[in-house]
């Protein structure tokens, strides 16, 4: 066995593009939000990756009917479970809510990387019996390190402690922080010691791995010293979603090509039908849980209203987007109409 | 024990929850509005204001936590703050300053940054034009924010 030994999530190409280089484009657009855009744009990135990522989810999870039999306690009890204890809290401890809710997102973006990194070594069969450990300490020690000693972070649980009555003096702050350093780059020493031992031993290893957690923490620690929080709601929310989105992409399609099972009432699925379906859930979700135009529009409406020489009120902007978004259907649809209906292609009088 | 294992998560999760849960549920109203009480910026040396200052000085936050600061000590009611005795006499313009220099970082997801800075305009009799870019930048923003409008907030 050779000391490397590539593996890819899907192939070459695809990895090198959506999973090495997609956070550093996701950075340059969340750079282009911040600067270009007013800040409420960050919110139609939810709109349009981050819910059609549930979505996906959603796919696999109960339209698969290899999941749903392995799974189905879970996924009846766990909406079940969960809605009624969101009602809850938002209704009774918002700020418990909303810390759990932080919380838990954290944990679950670095579990995905996680993850990520788990598929790597199964494709590229490599790693040490201690990998999967060793790489989820690694993910816990990066990722918490960053949440300690990063100025978007530290300044948001910084204000949280005044809230608790728990505040700590500037010096046990920069205490706490040197310590985490420490214990980060120690640990970082320990996983290579670990790494060269496996390699001794005859475990290779898939730099497509190591490339890939590089730049999804990258991405991550570059946005967290950034003094904006739009960069790191931007730039994680496109890595995280599309990455996710992908994921489940590829995997029902594996698993209509090898055992032909397809999702419940969606059948096979090419790119433009998952992601029209996943469009299309997104605009029903968003409206149906009370969104307005200006959210989904990247800013359009405010810009709109911002404007100096246009002066629109809210209602003349949203007016303006729905008048355009019709006059250029019909623009669209009037161009169609005037070339695929010749009676003089044979093409066409087949469909006569 | 499988059991505990195939759900830990929402155990964690659930306990973590009640946890918090219980604590929120003791905090007085006065502590869960800690952030907008004056002695949070103005009592002693762990100030949020000097805490923030001296970790992450120039950021956008701790700017406006020091322009905050600033305009509590320009209250009569706070001059003997131990804070405020120390810094020394609020300048004319200090708080505009500070608020401007926070706004200058590029950071608009600080909603309070971008209100106060109107509500200061008004405060400070500034031109209608720059009072309307003010609210413009705000509203812009934040289009979904609740807070009434700057004007009506510096009356009062």
């Amino acid at each position: 066995m050779t000391a490397i030994q590539r593996g890819y999530i899907h192939d070459a190409r695809s990895d090198l593009l959506w999973f090495i280089a997609l956070p550093v484009i996701a950075i340059a657009i969340a750079f282009i939000f911040h600067t270009q855009l007013p800040y409420m744009a960050q919110a139609s990135i939810t709109v349009w990756i981050t819910v059609p990522h549930h979505y996906a989810g959603w796919v696999r999870g109960y339209g698969l009917g290899e999941d749903w039999s392995q799974w189905r306690g879970r996924l009846i009890v766990g909406p079940l479970l969960l809605i009624p204890t969101v009602v809850f809290g938002t209704a009774f401890l918002p700020i418990t809510l909303a810390i759990v809710m932080m919380l838990w997102d954290h944990q679950h973006s670095l579990m995905q990387q996680y993850g990520f990194s788990r598929i790597y070594d199964f494709k590229a069969g490599t790693g040490a019996p201690n990998t999967p450990r060793l790489d989820l300490w690694l993910s816990i020690a990066l990722y918490l390190n960053m949440l300690l000693t990063a100025p978007l972070w530290a300044e948001l649980w910084i204000a949280e402690l005044y809230r608790w009555e728990l505040s700590l003096s500037a010096d046990s702050i920069h205490q706490l922080q040197t310590l985490s350093w420490s214990l980060t780059l120690a640990y970082l020493l320990y996983y290579a010691v670990q790494i060269r031992r496996g390699l001794s031993q005859g475990h290779a290893l898939n730099p497509m791995k190591y490339w890939f957690l590089l730049s999804s923490y990258a991405l991550w620690y570059i946005v967290s010293w950034q003094d904006s929080l739009v960069l790191y709601l931007v730039a994680h929310r496109i890595m995280h979603g599309v990455q996710y989105m992908l994921m489940v992409y590829w995997y029902v399609d594996n698993k209509a090509e090898r055992n032909g099972a397809t999702p419940r009432l969606l059948g096979r699925l090419n790119v433009a039908r998952f992601m029209l379906f996943g469009g299309l859930y997104a605009v029903a979700f968003h409206f149906g849980t009370g969104g307005d135009i200006s959210v989904m529009s990247f800013g359009l409406i405010d810009a709109l209203q911002a404007d100096d020489g246009l002066g629109y009120t809210a209602e003349q902007a949203a007016g303006f987007y729905a008048a355009t978004a019709v006059s250029a259907a019909a623009a669209c649809h009037y161009y169609l109409d005037s070339y695929i209906w010749k009676v003089r292609d044979p093409k066409t009088q087949e469909g006569l | 024990m499988s059991w505990i294992r195939t759900h830990k998560l929402l155990l964690v999760i659930y306990a973590t929850g009640m946890w918090l849960g219980i604590s929120e549920s003791n905090l007085s109203l006065e502590t869960s509005a800690a952030l907008e009480q004056p002695r949070t910026y103005i009592d002693g040396d762990d100030n949020v204001a000097d805490i923030s200052a001296a970790i992450y000085p120039g950021r956008a936050m701790t700017l406006y936590y020091q322009a905050y600061q600033a305009a509590l000590c320009s209250q009569p009611t706070n001059a003997q703050a131990q804070v405020c005795k120390a810094r020394g006499p609020v300048k004319p313009g200090e708080v505009r300053e500070l608020i401007e220099q926070s706004l200058a970082t590029g950071n608009r997801s600080i909603e309070f940054v971008l209100y106060n800075y109107a509500v200061v305009l008004v405060q400070e009799d500034a031109p209608a034009d720059q009072i309307d870019a003010a609210i413009r930048d705000w509203r812009s923003a934040h289009p979904t924010s609740t807070l009434p409008d700057p004007r009506n907030a510096a009356t009062k």
